[in-house]
C-alpha cells in the first residue's frame, strides 16, 4: 500500500506527500492525502510513475 | 556535597599487568571518537582529542578512543605509514597523563560482513568493474572481505569474498607495527578490536561465519588463530609488559543471520555459547591478552552491544561476571552500566571496572559530578542513538543513515557540543535581550537554558500546567526511565538558572507579549486518517501514553513507526495483546533510526508473536473490531477493544518565522529529540 508524492513539473518541488487520491475537475487537479488534506491545483497531470510512486503536475 | 558512599569501590586503583589505573571507570571505545579520524584518511583528530581530554579532565580512569582501522577505509593507507600523527599523539599523551588518566588505543582488523554498506557502497562491493575503478579511494570488496563467503549484514544482495592469507598476514603486521608506534608515542596500551560484536576477528572465531578449510578455520584453535597471532605479534614488537586488551563478547546471543536472542530467551546459539566462551577466554588470556573488555552480541544481535532503552540496565553484567571466573586477567563490563550496580560488582569482585560510553557524550563531566555528590546535575543519556550511532536499515535497504552522520559519528542528540564543538560554541552576549519562548517542551527549555547561559533574559510561556511538552508522553513507557530523568534535569536547570516560567498561559498572538525576540516552540499535532469509525473509536498516541483513555486487552495500533512500535512494546509488557498495522513494507521504515533500536523491536515482536500486518491498512473501525485490508486486498476482521492511531504529526506554529520570530523543534519541522535540541541551539546561539 504505497502512496504517491505529487511534484510540480517546473520547480520540482513537492506539492503533496502521501497522496491517496487524484481527481481532475476541468482545469483543476484535486489532490487528497492520507490524512484527508485536500489541495486544488490549476494544471494538468504531466506524468505518473507507478513504480516510483511519483505524479508530476504541470501547474498552470 | 559528599559523594554517595556506595560509589567508593569505583574510586579504587586497579592494574592491567603493571599499569596502574586510578579508578574503575573506563571510557568505552565508540566509533567516531578515534584519535586518528573516522573513515577519512588518518590524521591526528583535534575534535576527538578535545572531547577525550575533557573526559580525562573529569576523572575517567582509562580512556579508550573509538576504533582505529589499521588500514584506512578511505584512501586505504596503513596507519603505521603516517608517522607525523604519532608525534602529535605523543604531545597529546603528555596532556592526558597530567590528568592522571591512562589511555589505550583500540585498533581494528576490520568489519567483514558487518561493514555497514550503504546502497551505493553495496553497488561497488557487488560489481567487480566499479570496485576496481573506485579502489584507489575505497575498496568496498576488501572492506567487506570475511573469513568465508557470507551475506553482508546490511545490503541484501551482497556477499563477502573470502579474505586471503596474505591479507591476514598484512593485518597482523600492521597491528604490531602500529602498536609499536603507539607505545613510542607514550600510549599506555592497545586494545585489539575485536573478538566482539561480530566484527572481522569475531567472524573468524564463530562457526556460523567461518567455514574455512585452511589453518584459520575448522578447529577451535584454528578459529581463534587470527586474534592469537595478533597479540603475539604485538608482544614481539612491544615487549611482554606492554598491556594489550581484547574487546570481547562473552556470548554472541545470535539465533540466525540478522536475528538476535531476547533477554531471558531460551534459544539455540549459533555463535559463541558459554561453554566455548569459558574455554576461549582462558585460551586468549594464555595467548597473551592482559584484559578482556567485555559485553555480548553480534551485528545480528546488535542490541546487546549497543543496548537501546528497551534493554535492561547492566544487561551484560551477569554473563561477564560468569566469564571472570575462568581468567586471572582483569575483566571489564559494558552495556547500560549504572554506577551503583557497577560499584557493587567491583566491590564483590565480579568485574574489575565498569565501561561507559554514550553517557560521556551526553555529559563528559558526569564522573566529576558523581564525585561531588551532584548526581542530579548529570544530563542523562537516553540511549536513543539518534546522533551518536544512527546507522539504520529496513526491508530492502542498506545502511540508509544520512551521509553526514556516516562521516560524523559519536555526536549526541542531547548534547550538541560533543564531537561538534566548533559548530556549537557559546558566546556571551554584550546586548542582553528579552526573549519570549512560547512552549515549555524540551525545545523551549533548551533554548531558554542556552539563552540564559549567554546572558539573555528568556521567559517561557506554557499553556498547560507543566513543563515537558510532548516529551512527557514520549517518556511515559516503563522502559523510558532515562527520558523521565531528562525532563526532570531540564526542569532543575530552568529553576537553577532562575528562568521565569508562566504556566497555564496560552499565547495566541505574539503582539500580546513584550519582548525583543520570540521563539515559537509550540510543537506539533497528531495526524488523523479519515477511516470510517475513526472519529468515534480511535484515540491518539498521546491519549494512551498520558492515560487520558484506558485500553482494553486487544489493542490495534494503526502505524508501525517508532512511536507505534514503542507503544506495542509497552502494551505487551503490560499484558495486553497489541496488533500493528503498517502501510509500508517494514516497521520503522525510516532512515537514521539506529538498527540496534529497530532490530530489538522487530525481533521482540517476532519472538513474542505480536501480529504485524505490513503493506496493509485499516478500512473500518467498529466498537470492538477493525477490518484490515492487506496488500492482496484480502480483508480480515480482528477483535479490537481499543484502537490507537499513530500516523505521525504535523507542525503547529502559532506564527510564521520572521526577523524576530524564530521557529524551533516540531513547530518548525516534525523530527526527534535531536532536531529539537540542536534546533534550539541553532537559534539560541545566534540571537546577538
Amino acid at each position: 500500500m504505497c502512496l504517491a508524492n505529487a511534484y510540480d513539473m517546473e520547480s520540482k518541488k513537492i506539492l503533496m506527500e502521501n497522496t491517496k487520491t487524484i481527481e481532475v475537475e476541468g482545469d483543476t487537479v484535486v489532490l487528497t492525502d492520507l490524512f484527508g488534506g485536500v489541495k486544488r491545483i490549476k494544471g494538468v497531470i504531466a506524468n505518473i510513475d507507478l513504480e516510483d510512486n511519483r505524479v508530476i503536475i504541470k501547474v498552470a | 556535597m559528599p559523594m554517595n558512599k556506595d560509589y567508593e569501590p569505583l574510586f579504587t586503583e586497579w592494574k592491567i599487568r603493571d599499569l596502574t589505573i586510578k579508578n574503575r571507570i573506563v571510557l568505552a571505545p565508540m566509533g567516531g571518537t578515534c584519535l586518528f579520524g573516522w573513515m577519512e584518511p588518518n590524521h591526528f583528530d583535534k575534535e576527538a582529542a578535545k572531547l577525550l581530554k575533557k573526559i580525562a579532565d573529569n576523572n575517567c580512569g582509562l580512556i579508550i578512543p573509538g576504533i582505529a582501522p589499521v588500514r584506512d577505509v578511505l584512501g586505504r593507507q596503513w596507519l603505521y605509514k603516517n608517522k607525523r600523527k604519532f608525534d602529535q599523539l605523543a604531545e597529546f599523551m603528555d596532556e592526558v597523563h597530567k590528568t592522571g588518566a591512562k589511555l589505550f588505543i583500540q585498533l581494528t582488523a576490520g568489519f567483514g560482513r558487518s561493514m555497514a554498506l550503504s546502497d551505493s557502497l553495496a553497488m561497488l562491493a557487488s560489481n567487480k568493474v566499479l570496485n576496481t575503478i573506485a579502489k584507489p579511494i575505497i575498496d568496498a570488496e576488501y572492506l567487506t572481505a570475511a573469513p568465508s563467503v557470507l551475506p553482508n549484514r546490511w545490503a541484501d544482495n551482497v556477499t563477502t569474498r573470502e579474505i586471503t592469507i596474505k591479507e591476514i598476514e598484512d593485518i597482523i603486521y600492521a597491528f604490531a607495527e602500529t602498536a609499536r608506534l603507539c607505545k613510542e608515542a607514550g600510549v599506555d596500551g592497545v586494545e585489539v578490536h575485536a573478538v566482539h560484536e561480530g566484527y572481522l576477528l569475531d567472524q573468524f572465531t564463530l562457526k556460523y561465519t567461518n567455514q574455512r578449510t585452511d589453518e584459520y578455520g575448522g578447529s577451535f584453535e584454528n578459529r581463534y588463530r587470527f586474534p592469537v597471532e595478533i597479540v603475539q605479534a604485538i608482544k614481539a614488537a612491544c615487549g611482554e609488559d606492554y598491556p594489550v586488551s581484547l574487546r570481547y563478547s562473552v556470548l554472541s546471543k545470535t539465533k540466525a543471520f540478522r536475528e538476535g536472542a531476547m533477554p531471558g530467551e531460551d534459544y539455540i546459539e549459533i555463535g559463541r555459547d558459554m561453554e566455548e566462551s569459558e574455554k576461549a577466554a582462558k585460551y586468549l588470556q594464555d595467548a597473551g591478552y592482559d584484559m578482556l573488555n567485555c559485553d555480548n552480541g553480534t551485528y545480528d544481535a546488535w542490541y546487546w552491544a549497543h543496548p537501546p532503552q528497551y534493554m535492561p540496565l547492566n544487561c551484560n553484567l551477569e554473563d561477564v561476571t560468569h566469564i571472570k571466573k575462568f581468567v586471572d586477567i582483569p575483566v571489564t563490563c559494558a552495556g547500560r552500566m549504572q554506577p551503583d550496580v557497577g560499584a557493587k560488582a567491583v566491590k564483590d569482585g565480579d568485574i574489575d571496572a565498569m565501561v561507559v560510553g554514550r553517557q560521556f557524550l551526553a555529559d563528559p563531566t558526569w564522573v566529576t559530578k558523581l564525585m561531588k555528590g551532584k548526581e542530579k546535575d548529570i544530563r542523562p543519556c537516553i540511549c536513543c542513538h539518534a546522533a551518536c550511532f544512527n546507522l539504520s536499515k529496513h526491508e530492502g535497504t542498506g545502511n540508509d543513515q544520512d551521509f553526514n552522520d556516516t562521516i560524523h559519528m559519536c555526536r549526541c542528540a542531547v548534547n550538541p557540543v560533543s564531537m561538534n564543538s566548533e559548530h556549537y560554541k557559546l558566546r556571551k552576549t554584550r546586548n542582553p535581550k528579552k526573549v519570549a519562548i512560547i512552549g515549555g517542551g524540551i525545545g523551549g527549555m533548551e533554548a531558554a537554558r542556552i539563552l540564559s547561559i549567554r546572558g539573555h533574559i528568556p521567559t517561557i510561556y506554557e499553556k498547560s500546567d507543566k513543563l515537558g511538552g510532548i516529551f512527557i508522553a514520549a517518556a511515559a513507557p516503563s522502559f523510558k526511565e532515562k527520558d523521565k530523568q531528562l525532563i526532570d534535569w531540564y526542569k532543575r536547570q530552568v529553576k537553577k538558572r532562575g528562568i521565569e516560567v508562566k504556566l497555564n498561559y496560552e499565547v495566541k498572538n505574539l503582539a500580546d507579549i513584550d519582548a525583543d525576540e520570540y521563539i515559537v516552540a509550540t510543537g506539533a499535532e497528531a495526524n488523523r486518517i479519515p477511516i470510517p469509525g475513526a472519529e468515534e473509536y480511535a484515540m491518539d498516541a498521546c491519549d494512551y501514553l498520558l492515560e487520558k483513555e484506558q485500553v482494553g486487552d486487544n489493542v490495534v495500533i494503526i502505524g508501525g513507526g517508532l512511536t507505534g512500535c514503542e507503544m506495542a512494546l509497552d502494551l505487551y509488557n503490560k499484558g495486553k495483546k497489541p496488533i500493528i498495522v503498517e502501510m509500508k513494507n517494514d516497521l520503522m521504515a525510516v532512515p537514521n533510526l539506529c538498527l540496534a533500536n529497530s532490530s530489538y523491536l522487530r525481533d521482540f515482536f517476532r519472538t513474542n508473536k505480536v501480529p504485524v500486518y505490513l503493506e496493509s491498512g485499516v478500512k473500518e473501525i467498529g466498537k470492538d473490531y477493525v477490518i484490515i485490508e492487506e496488500k492482496n486486498k484480502r480483508q480480515t476482521k480482528v477483535p479490537a477493544d481499543s484502537v490507537i492511531m499513530s500516523v505521525g504529526y504535523h507542525s503547529m506554529p502559532i506564527e510564521n518565522s520572521s526577523r524576530h520570530v524564530h521557529l524551533i523543534g516540531d513547530a518548525k519541522k516534525v523530527g526527534n529529540l535531536r532536531s529539537v535540541i540542536w534546533g534550539a541551539w541553532d537559534v539560541a546561539i545566534k540571537i546577538k
